[in-house]
């Protein structure tokens, strides 16, 4: 007995000495492979390499699961195509989204290798102020190996990426506008009400009193329904409204026609809404729940409990919000199309301090931006494993595989570079990469298109008005108290916490950026 | 001889304890029930003792993907086990030599560890610390290291019972009798603790198996060391988030369709404290023996 | 010469008690690496954070970061909603588990102690996310077993609970007692175990009930525990058990007033703005007030008997 715990006691002691001493390479004790390119602390150094030798780089992304099981073999095929081309590796490090801002936050500041990172999160403009990004057309960098970029993405949204001038991020080919105001709604009880619908396009454009009118329609044929259930960002959703630097204090009207920053929480337009989410809610269109229960609203509609809720216009919407809900699903807009300031860098792609090697860095996002094969094995996996062209020439799944058995599935395709140049999945049209460019095109562009708004200087006051308006946010956007009275107390409060203070600031900001842009 | 007042107390605190161990259940078996609902009943009628649907879903789902589930429970029980050991061992070592009332130095390294409970660095200078000095990120030490193998609460109660219960005569005995300090340790002072480190060992296996933190911070690339509870609240983690960030993201609610339903979350809930569940009883034996072997004073 | 006696006697004695010292190494030692080496990047509190002069290259900044704790006039509510709960807290779950340890040490019936006290510590292994969920079903104003089948039954009228912030410390003081009791015990338990139960049997030879055993044996005899957790407790007492303030509430605005602790209000507010600086400014501001709480109160219980204090 003795000896056993003087065994385990020298077994501590080993343990501990182990640690405190050697910086090991312990990193590679634990078996996942795919680690060979990341070294320990410090980049991905390359100084002092031979020319020819493969630069190897770590790229960051989230998913919302996490890595899928096939990654590796992905990494392994990008890998093939990038080492031969520009001479570049890279190792893919994939992480699950509840901790991506997390884990990246804490490699940025610990300057672990990180070569390329998406910023999904809010990490563009928190990394920005903490210094972490570099600046991508420092020495030309951007010009003298990202003309592939420029040319697939156009000057003008990567423009919209700047902050205080300088260019931290590229932003990726998607659909930039949002079809505001729009519901989607259970088909089958829209047809119940007589509802008739328009010829063509898949997204039915009505007014609002329709949308009450047929909102009255239901409850009134299925009282036992939820008829609709608000999100925390309806109410930004459902308006012509630019949130500039993407938070609420402070903001454009009128899709960012002129300049002009007003108090959003002092407009008509916030009083009208609130006043009638909150007559729907005297009506019996939404649950006392809605502000409590964390139950996904597709999830709800699939379970034949809600009949609509709040979605983004877009091209391929329909067929989206139908695949998750189960149930076919029409989309109603009640207003126009509109790309918000900081919509285009929603999470640009970017370079952080961390890496050693911006030109290698460089080439592999040129390469990304451009290549059809490099794009599509990072949305859609290998062809033959995780897709196959079908006779239409879509791609889907091969026999036998769907969304849960598939090895390489993460709906994110997205986030990446250029979605533009893969292929599209079954169940959309053929054009969907034409009908989104043409989406883009045809919106309202906010005046302030490409704003960041640097919180530094009032994070303070931020801090106290964050806290307010979550305080009052979902009792008023929800409809559960009477707006008339909720919201000139929570402007009261909101101005002693300090709301002129941070929309003063936002001014300042946006008139310099005016300057800055030579839009003034 | 059992007099009436031992009655009515013995009656009393029956009552009152089967009450107590009722309102403790409650709600366990709420959610082991609710484990074996359908999803759709769950999304329309909430939880509920009495489903409207039974079902097995949740579980089928959880051991479609069920390597990582097994791998999971394994990764728990390894760094439960050893963590604990290893724990305990530095932990009574410091406690007894802090027992000693006339060591040199004592009340300033009584301070030295209660100044630990105080103050903290903060998660970034600890993950710098960790992550750039002992290169332990994505590695087993990670789950067994940071904040759980010691701390200063485990610490002074261990050093109060080595105080009160460990009489000065028996080894000031044993010291006349030639025996080295260790072996004192070992020999005389341990088995008379075992009350103590029957405790103290219940609360570092519980702090180990429940941590979740570690493994978040630390496990990037390397996910074959999740731990069941970091499985689990990963997967609830993404959903919170998800939900509160839905419109920012309006392809938020895909990754929502992604991640298992309610019912899910609620089997991966009983997974989580199923081992403990059943284990317990057979420690909870130990944990008994230990302490009416050790009370016995002579 | 008395003194270099005296000196010379010390070193022996220190090296007599060289093995002690040995065997207290790795636990200094952990405690050095975890606690102390982190120690100097507190200085982040005070300092302007800039990632490219790094933690101790950047600028100076005063108690700048501190400001947002105090500026807000949620501070006020904050602090007191922090302080009054953790009072409670202590009182109220130190008291449970007193009662409840007690009880089971003196519970005959061997099956049903074993039982009930698996049973009561159960609720501690369940994460606060899963415990907002079971919470939200006893709450829920459409589905809640509270508002569907209890009210109904007392005739009271159903309420929306997630709405009214006065219900809201007793209900997350009830969940804190249920989470909690089953584990607290334990360590009141093993103590009492440690008693000699010679002195039990002499206070019923002299005719003592067992109320009065209770209240001149037992109670006497874990006070040094209590006192020590106590101590510990009030170290804390500006920290919240983020889960059970944040999760359980559903994260709801309208219950703010009640349910907003110091860790709830940073975490918001820097949600968005990932401030390294401001972060740590609440953590020293916490350790700072619970450091001087301890020495005040450690202090206080030195008067009284210089064995329970903690140092």
């Amino acid at each position: 007995m003795k000896r056993k715990i003087f065994v385990l006691m020298l077994a501590c002691v080993m343990v501990l000495g182990l640690l405190a001493g050697c910086s090991s390479d312990s990193g590679s004790s634990s078996s996942s492979g795919g680690n060979e390119s990341s070294s320990d602390g410090g980049g991905s150094g390359d100084s002092g390499e031979e020319p020819g030798e493969i630069a190897k780089l770590v790229v960051a992304f989230a998913t919302f699961v996490g890595a899928p099981a096939d990654t590796l073999a992905i990494q392994e095929a990008m890998n093939e195509i990038s080492r031969e081309k520009i001479g570049v590796e890279v190792e893919l490090l994939i992480t699950d989204y509840a901790s991506y801002k997390q884990q990246m936050t804490l490699m940025l500041t610990g300057n672990e290798p990180l070569d390329i990172m998406n910023t999904l999160g809010g990490l563009y403009v928190t990394s920005i102020q903490n210094g972490q990004l570099k600046d991508l057309e420092e020495d030309g960098l951007l010009e003298t190996y990202g003309q592939g970029i420029i040319d697939a993405i156009g000057q003008e949204y990567i423009d919209a990426c700047r902050v205080g001038g300088v260019l931290y991020g590229l932003p990726n080919n998607r659909d930039m506008a949002q079809g505001r105001g729009c519901a989607a709604i259970r088909t089958d009880l829209l047809e119940e009400t007589g509802y008739e619908f328009q010829n063509g396009g898949e997204i039915e454009k009505i007014s609002l009193e329709e949308l009450n009118n047929i909102y009255a329609a239901i409850h009134e044929l299925h009282p036992e329904l939820e008829i609709y259930r608000p999100v925390v960002g309806s109410m930004g959703q459902f308006s012509n409204v630019d949130q500039l630097g993407g938070n609420p204090y402070g903001v454009l009207m009128d899709y960012g026609a002129t300049l002009d920053v007003v108090n959003l929480f002092e407009t008509d337009y916030y009083m009208e809404y609130c006043q009638r989410i909150h007559d729907y809610y005297n009506k019996g269109y939404i649950s006392p729940d809605a502000a409590t229960d964390s139950t996904a609203v597709t999830e709800l509609v699939k379970a034949g409990t809600l009949a609509s809720y709040t979605t983004g216009g877009k091209p391929g919407i329909k067929a989206q919000e139908t695949n998750l809900c189960g149930y076919d699903m029409t989309i109603v807009q009640t207003l126009g199309d509109y790309i918000a300031s900081s919509s285009v860098a929603g999470f640009p792609w970017t370079v952080p301090e961390n890496n050693n090697d911006s030109v290698a860095a460089m080439k592999f996002l040129n390469l990304i931006y451009t290549d059809a094969d490099m794009m599509n094995l990072i949305s859609w996996g290998i062809e033959g494993q995780h897709y196959v062209i079908n006779d239409e020439g879509f791609a889907d799944f091969p026999e036998g595989v769907d969304a849960t058995t598939s090895g390489y599935i993460h709906s994110m395709g997205w986030m990446f570079p250029n979605q533009f140049i893969t292929h599209v999945w079954a169940g959309n049209d053929a054009d969907l990469w034409d009908q989104i460019k043409t989406f883009n095109k045809e919106a309202n562009k906010s005046a302030a298109l490409g704003f960041a708004f640097d919180s530094t200087k009032v994070s303070t006051e931020y801090t106290a008005v964050v806290n307010v308006y979550e305080e009052y946010q979902k009792s008023i956007e929800y409809g559960l108290t009477d707006p008339t009275v909720a919201i000139p107390e929570m402007n009261e409060r909101l101005k002693s916490a300090g709301m002129e203070i941070i929309i003063n600031e936002k001014i300042e900001q946006l008139n310099q950026w005016a300057i800055d842009m030579g839009k003034a | 001889m059992k007099t009436r007042e031992e009655k009515v107390f013995q009656a009393v605190g029956a009552i009152f304890m089967i009450i107590l161990a009722a309102v403790a259940l409650i709600p366990i078996i709420l959610l082991v029930i609710a484990s074996f609902t359908s999803n759709n009943a769950i999304v329309q009628n909430g939880y509920s003792f009495i489903p409207k649907e039974w079902s097995l879903e949740a579980y089928e789902y959880m051991f479609l993907s069920s390597n990582k589930i097994i791998k999971a429970y394994g990764v728990s029980f390894f760094i439960t086990a050893v963590g604990t050991v290893c724990s305990l061992v530095i932990t009574t070592m410091l406690a007894y030599g802090l027992s000693k009332r006339d060591l040199p130095g004592r009340g300033f390294i009584t301070f030295y560890i209660v100044f630990t409970m105080l103050f903290n660095g903060g998660l970034v200078p600890t993950y710098l610390m960790y992550t750039g000095i002992f290169n332990i990120k994505n590695t087993i030490w990670a789950l067994l290291i940071p904040n759980l193998l010691m701390n200063a609460y485990n610490i002074m109660l261990a050093k109060s019972y080595f105080v009160t219960s460990v009489p000065n005569e028996i080894l000031e005995a044993a010291k006349i009798d030639g025996a080295g300090e260790f072996r004192i340790f070992v020999r005389i002072a341990v088995p008379i603790a075992k009350p103590i480190i029957a405790t103290i060992g219940m609360f570092v296996g519980i702090a180990y198996w429940n941590d979740w933190n570690n493994g978040f911070i630390y496990l990037t690339t390397n996910t074959d060391l999740y731990s069941i509870q970091n499985l689990l609240n990963r997967m609830i983690q993404n959903i919170q988030f998800l939900t509160q960030n839905s419109a920012g993201i309006s392809q938020a609610q895909q990754g929502l369709a992604q991640i298992p339903a309610s019912s899910v979350r609620m089997a991966m809930a009983v997974m989580g404290i199923l081992p403990i569940v059943l284990i317990y009883p057979f420690i909870q034996n130990n944990f008994v023996k230990g302490i009416t072997l050790g009370g016995v004073k002579g | 010469m008395e003194q270099a006696i005296s000196k010379k006697r010390t070193l022996k004695k220190i090296i007599s008690y060289a093995p002690i010292y040995l065997m207290m190494l790795p636990g200094l030692a952990y405690l050095f690496i975890n606690n102390y080496m982190p120690l100097p990047g507190l200085v982040v509190a005070f300092k302007d954070y800039n990632a490219k002069k790094g933690i101790y290259g950047s600028d100076w900044a005063g108690f700048k970061n501190f400001t947002y704790l105090f500026k807000t006039d949620d501070a006020w509510i904050i602090t007191r909603n922090t302080i009054l709960y953790n009072l409670a807290f202590i009182v109220i779950n130190t008291a449970l588990a007193i009662i409840v340890a007690i009880i089971l040490s003196e519970l005959a019936a061997k099956r049903l102690k074993k039982f009930t006290q698996s049973a009561i510590l159960l609720p501690y292994l369940i994460s606060s996310v899963i415990i907002s969920y079971l919470v939200f079903a006893f709450l829920s104003s459409e589905n809640g077993f509270v508002n569907n089948t209890l009210l109904p039954l007392l005739g009271i009228t159903p309420k929306n609970w997630y709405a009214e912030p006065k219900y809201w410390p007793f209900i997350l003081i009830f969940v804190n007692a249920w989470k909690s009791v089953g584990y607290n015990c334990i360590i009141y338990l093993a103590t009492i175990i440690g008693i000699d139960r010679e002195y039990y049997e002499a206070a019923s030879i002299d005719g003592a009930t067992k109320m009065q055993q209770i209240r001149h044996i037992t109670l006497p005899l874990i006070v040094p525990v209590v006192t020590m957790l106590t101590l510990m407790a009030i170290g804390r007492i500006f920290y919240s058990d983020f889960g059970l303030f944040y999760q359980v509430p559903q994260n709801q605005g309208a219950l703010y007033s009640t349910t907003n602790t110091i860790d709830t209000y940073v975490y918001r507010g820097l949600l968005q703005q990932s401030n390294i600086s401001m972060s740590s400014a609440a953590g020293v501001y916490q350790s700072i007030v619970g450091f001087i709480l301890v020495l005040g109160s450690n202090l206080i219980v030195r008067k009284f008997n210089k064995e329970n204090a903690l140092f």
